[in-house]
């Protein structure tokens, strides 16, 4: 599972953006810095979100999942952005319906077909807008991880 | 049991079409479909959807517009669980009109 691979270094609290470029520069940098993904990555990003948004107003949490084509991927992990001011997205689908974004995952992905556990993990875990907020309250990055380990043992434990 | 084509579209013809896919393959089967899902990206869905191999498509980007020749279905209620039985019952209505 990727969300057993979090760790401190992909996870950026109190982000301060004006723009989902911002957020995009910030967050997927810290997987070009981990070395995640390539260099063309953040801006590949970028350019999808566009095209193809993906905010979502989750039950009121506005929540969003950028990623791109694999190309720009070397292997799949997840970035995790916290923004100390919401940030308007676009909602998936839409590409006039704003959403106010607080909580970002950037998802590095290679080949769906091969995690499509993960991908199902992911929706899992972002449906659940108490985990969101949690997300959003915490302290630290290890708090982070600790709420997505709690959860994740509660969907194996169903 | 009946077997279903279904074309799954998202921005990037992976992730998200991926994860409705999944979606839609477990719970139809409890309507007595089996699903046979097949990604795509919104450039090549009016083509894809045209070739007749499709029952219905689904999405979750914006699609160009056309004549899709098959029913269309947003499948955002799959990212928000909100709405999401609607979504399936819509779909499997769908599949009903067009004789599966």
């Amino acid at each position: 599972m990727i969300w057993e691979s979090l760790t401190d270094s992909l996870i950026c609290r109190d982000i301060e953006a004006s723009s989902y470029q911002d957020v995009m520069k910030i967050v997927g940098g810290k997987l070009t810095d981990a070395g995640y993904v390539k260099e063309s990555y953040v801006d590949a990003l970028i350019t999808r979100e566009r095209s193809f948004p993906t905010g979502i107003d989750m039950n009121g949490v506005g929540v969003a999942i950028p990623h791109t084509n694999p190309e720009h991927v070397n292997q799949p992990g997840i970035a995790i952005g916290v923004l100390r001011s919401p940030v308007s997205f676009f909602q998936m689908g839409t590409t006039d319906v704003k959403v106010s974004v607080k909580l970002v995952f950037v998802l590095a992905v290679t080949n769906p077909n091969a995690h499509i556990g993960t991908l199902q993990r992911i929706i899992q875990v972002i449906q659940d807008t108490k985990v969101l907020k949690d997300i959003i309250a915490a302290a630290d990055a290890a708090e982070i991880i600790h709420i997505i380990q709690a959860k994740e043992k509660a969907i194996e434990n169903k | 049991m009946s077997r279903v084509n279904i074309l799954s579209v998202c921005g990037s013809g992976t992730v998200t079409s991926t994860m409705v896919a999944e979606k839609l393959k477990e719970r139809l089967l409890d309507d007595g479909y089996q699903v046979h899902a097949t990604e795509a990206r919104p450039t090549e869905a009016l083509n894809m959807a045209q070739s007749g191999s499709f029952d219905v498509l689904v999405h979750t980007s914006p699609l160009p517009s056309g004549d899709y020749g098959i029913p269309v279905i947003n499948a955002f209620a799959c990212m928000t669980g909100i709405g999401e039985d609607k979504f399936f019952a819509d779909v499997v209505a769908a599949l009903h009109g067009v004789g599966k």
